[in-house]
């Protein structure tokens, strides 16, 4: 299949006229010295997003000096909430709507500036399916802010973050996202863990290395999901179905604040494709609500064979912000719906 | 481009370019201008908003020369130009996205692969951008899965699986389509 859509693409390709090279319209450009290079990734909305963070840095600057003048201004200043979360900025996207809400995030705001590159944390959440870190890096080094082509300003991959536990490296899949902002990024780290981290414990954060630029960001952030495992309910369905040659079993289902977690088991012949078997294309819950977007994570636990037949347990993880228990979940396949009541 | 573009993309016109040599950069626009225009359609489907990208991306190209560190990631890099410089052509002109001309049948088709081309071309109209976008570099540009999301901007997590849900959606269409042909064979 992949070989034909290859060949589909590059068919539908083929289709598209090609004019002639306009070589010396491109020529004049290249060399015209009074012409900048397009800039990257110019995106209005960070824009935006940018200059009213700077805005509200400045009033809030303005705001807390006057706090120095005056007690009743002062006394004020303690009930504005603090505004730069980068969680609000991802919010529904990635599933922390929730965590904004009902506040099972911590509010960090930790900065550590080494060779002119500040890194901050800004927000972290913990629950059962994965530790989510906010933060934001910004330079006022152009010589790194247009070092690459990439849609951020400031190459920090998750690659460079390193994270341990009590001096300990967490080796968890982890992913993430970032969005240029005005002369830096703001991003999530996701650690997709498997549920055996201690309910609370100081999460370590190294970085040696942003863009070509080693130096030392360090963090220790206090995590705890004490609040978000009050507010998560546990589901044993035990529900089969089969799927072509696939039985499938769902075992658990997770409703934490921000995540489903799902734990499947599976169970077909030997050499049976997995990917496409099991995997519904979304899950919603009884509402309709879409709760298969943005990042998600499986993992498989432990597989093993038996006789002809290959079992694996599998777990899932999908970001969702649920407002309210639902009665089931549809897993929605390409033929058929099924539906896992929670009970 | 793709794997075919390292035949002519040596080091030492890497150099060459990344050094200033007008000739040299001519001779690379020269070879890559069809397959960079081609990526760029295959994006924004639509030819004028192409040319222009892929015109901007060669500009950008010898404008950014000297930033290249590394020149072995020269083939990286100029993906990632053409890319952006498609992604901002996007932006300038968002509705002409999704214009689809006439299915011209080239002579050298054969029925089931223009009936793929087809297929593949209505579902890829169909996509999000940048599910479109994982597609065309993994099945257009051959680049690997890392090299792709490092062309993409994306965390590898984030690649796989845009490129999962846009490849099922294809595989589902092709599928389904395949399924009409049969029972319009049968009928015949």
């Amino acid at each position: 299949m992949d070989e034909l859509i290859k060949q589909g693409i590059q068919q539908d390709a083929g289709c598209c006229q090609v004019h002639s090279i306009p070589w010396d319209q491109i020529r004049e450009r290249a060399l015209d010295d009074t012409i900048p290079a397009a800039p990257f990734r110019k995106n209005t909305m960070k824009y935006k997003i940018g200059y009213s963070f700077a805005a509200m840095v400045i009033i809030g600057g303005l705001l807390i000096m006057s706090g120095f003048i005056s007690p009743v201004i002062a006394g004020a200043l303690e009930q504005i909430p603090i505004v730069k979360s980068v969680f609000n900025f991802y919010g529904e996207k990635w599933g922390l709507q929730t965590a904004i809400n009902e506040k099972f995030s911590t509010t960090v705001q930790k900065t550590v500036t080494d060779k002119n590159i500040s890194v901050t944390i800004t927000d972290v959440l913990y629950d059962q399916g994965r530790i989510v870190i906010g933060y934001a890096v910004s330079t006022s080094r152009p010589d790194l802010y247009l070092r690459d082509m990439l849609p951020y300003a400031i190459p920090l991959p998750i690659t460079e973050m390193h994270f341990f536990i009590n001096g300990k490296a967490i080796h968890d899949t982890s992913q993430g996202t970032a969005e240029r902002i005005d002369n830096g990024n703001v991003g999530v780290w996701d650690i997709y863990h498997h549920g055996e981290f201690p309910e609370s414990f100081n999460l370590q954060i190294e970085i040696h290395q942003v863009g070509d630029q080693y130096g030392e960001w360090l963090f220790t952030v206090p995590v705890s999901r004490q609040y978000t495992d009050e507010a998560t309910r546990a589901f044993l369905p035990m529900q089969i179905w089969n799927i072509g040659q696939t039985t499938v079993m769902v075992k658990q289902v997770q409703i934490c604040p921000t995540d489903i977690v799902i734990y499947y088991q599976t169970i077909q012949p030997v050499g049976a494709q997995l990917w496409d078997s099991y995997f519904p294309d979304h899950i919603v819950d009884d509402t309709g609500h879409n709760s298969y977007f943005g990042p998600n994570f499986s993992s498989v636990v432990s597989e093993k064979i038996e006789g002809n037949m290959e079992i694996r347990e599998i777990r899932v993880v999908l970001a969702a912000s649920l407002k309210n228990i639902p009665e089931y979940l549809i897993f929605a396949y390409p033929d058929q719906e099924m539906k896992v009541f929670l009970n | 481009m793709g794997n075919k573009s390292e035949q002519y993309v040596t080091s030492e016109m890497v150099s060459r370019i990344c050094s200033g040599d007008i000739v040299s950069y001519e001779e690379f626009v020269r070879e890559q201008w069809a397959a960079a225009v081609r990526t760029c359609w295959l994006v924004l489907r639509n030819e004028y908003d192409a040319e222009e990208a892929a015109q901007n991306a060669f500009i950008n190209l010898y404008k950014c020369r000297s930033q290249l560190k590394d020149h072995n990631k020269f083939r990286i890099w100029f993906y990632q130009i053409l890319l952006n410089a498609a992604r901002q052509q996007w932006r300038r002109r968002p509705n002409t996205a999704s214009v689809s001309g006439m299915e011209v049948m080239d002579p050298a088709d054969k029925i089931d692969q223009t009936e793929t081309r087809i297929a593949v071309r209505e579902a890829m109209l169909n996509l999000g951008k940048q599910e479109r976008i994982a597609l065309v570099l993994r099945y257009f540009c051959d680049l690997t899965d890392r090299e792709a999301a490092i062309v993409a901007g994306w965390c590898l997590g984030t690649y796989k699986w845009r490129l999962a849900k846009a490849r099922r959606r294809l595989v589902r269409k092709l599928k389904d389509d395949g399924q009409t042909l049969k029972e319009q064979f049968i009928k015949e």
